[in-house]
């Protein structure tokens, strides 16, 4: 080990400071996204106090040719079985 | 050929938080290497025909195993040499011969960042190569769920405004809690509403504002510049002891006296 020179161990000793300093910098860094994060949601949960936001209105579905309930096998029933006005099938 | 494309700094951060994920081209090309080096213990010649057909290639359309290897090697800004050895950028270097599948992998795991960061024209890439181990070692020393949150925060999930409005033109591009502009910078620096975990986290801030501003846009430990000078010193390095030859079926003792400095840190450590 003391054939090494000075300078490459000082070196090495540097870039293992460096690496611990990072560490920490990074630990610290990821904890307050973490809280940061957590709290954003939080509060655009709450959604009272949310500014800016446009309203959202509930879609109108009174003209829907589906039915608004029919999911799955129920749609895929409606529309096997779907025609337009005054359509008539080619036999 | 997997096909190279523009990677993102989200793709960049996914593959740094995890020691266990790989990028495709990076899996394939260490599938290739790893082969050639099984290859040269059984049957050296037939490994050493192939680094030779690699070597003379110099096309851009590969046409078999070892042109598609030189093909690969030349996109990650590697070379290929007749003695079959392998050298990168900053100093990197490996030697399909003499080292072995792990320690191979290990260098083109640490050396792909560098090719990322070459191929990426990013906010927050900023001028300094990631460290790859070193983040992944961080992440993983948070519980799953406040992963999962660090996660979303580096690969997109929490979007901003600016960029909600690229895909729903209704959306403002103001902060949905305080009405400002929504930034990277504001969330994390200046939004009122969440003044409050700021100052639980002084320190945090101190070094987002000072130290690492590139970390608001993604936190990803840097490599240390005197990493590449450590790495030049170490190719400077002959071994051309006159070792003696050993017989590979009887069992060999090594002693040594375990000194070594910095042992936990693999680049910083010097053993005797």
């Amino acid at each position: 080990m003391k054939r090494v020179p000075q300078v490459v161990t000082d070196m090495l000793h540097e870039l293992a400071t460096f690496h611990k300093n990072e560490v920490s910098r990074l630990h610290n860094v990821l904890e307050y996204l973490v809280d940061l994060n957590r709290c954003r949601i939080g509060a655009l949960k709450q959604g009272f106090n949310i500014v800016g936001q446009p309203e959202v209105l509930e879609a109108d579905i009174s003209a829907s040719l589906l039915p608004p309930k029919a999911m799955r096998l129920d749609a895929l029933d409606f529309l096997k079985s779907f025609a337009p006005a005054h359509y008539v099938p080619f036999v | 050929m997997v096909s190279v494309i523009l990677h993102r700094l989200g793709l960049l951060a996914f593959f740094s938080l995890s020691q266990r994920l790989l990028d495709p081209l990076l899996y394939v090309i260490l599938s290739i290497l790893r082969s050639i080096r099984r290859l040269m213990t059984i049957c050296q010649d037939e490994a050493m025909s192939i680094v030779r057909l690699a070597c003379q290639f110099d096309g851009t359309r590969p046409f078999g195993p070892a042109s598609t290897l030189k093909r690969y090697l030349s996109i990650l800004g590697w070379q290929i040499h007749p003695d079959a050895s392998l050298s990168g950028p900053e100093h990197f270097g490996v030697s399909l011969m003499d080292d072995s599948c792990d320690w191979i992998c290990k260098v083109f795991r640490q050396a792909w960042p560098h090719f990322l960061i070459t191929n990426l024209n990013r906010k927050g890439t900023g001028d300094f190569i990631p460290h790859h181990s070193l983040t992944a070692r961080v992440f993983a020393s948070f519980p799953p769920e406040e992963q999962s949150l660090l996660i979303r925060n580096a690969v997109g999930g929490f979007q901003i405004a600016a960029t909600q409005k690229m895909w729903d033109s209704d959306t403002p591009i103001t902060c949905p809690l305080c009405g400002l502009e929504d930034s990277r910078s504001h969330r994390c620096l200046e939004c009122i509403p969440l003044a409050e975990v700021r100052n639980r986290h002084p320190d945090a801030i101190a070094i987002l504002q000072s130290e690492r501003p590139d970390w608001v846009f993604i936190p990803l430990a840097h490599s240390s510049p005197d990493a590449i000078v450590q790495r030049a010193f170490l190719k400077t390095i002959k071994f051309d002891y006159d070792l003696p030859q050993l017989d590979v079926g009887s069992k060999i003792t090594l002693y040594t006296d375990g000194g070594a400095t910095n042992p936990c840190d693999a680049e910083a450590r010097l053993a005797s």
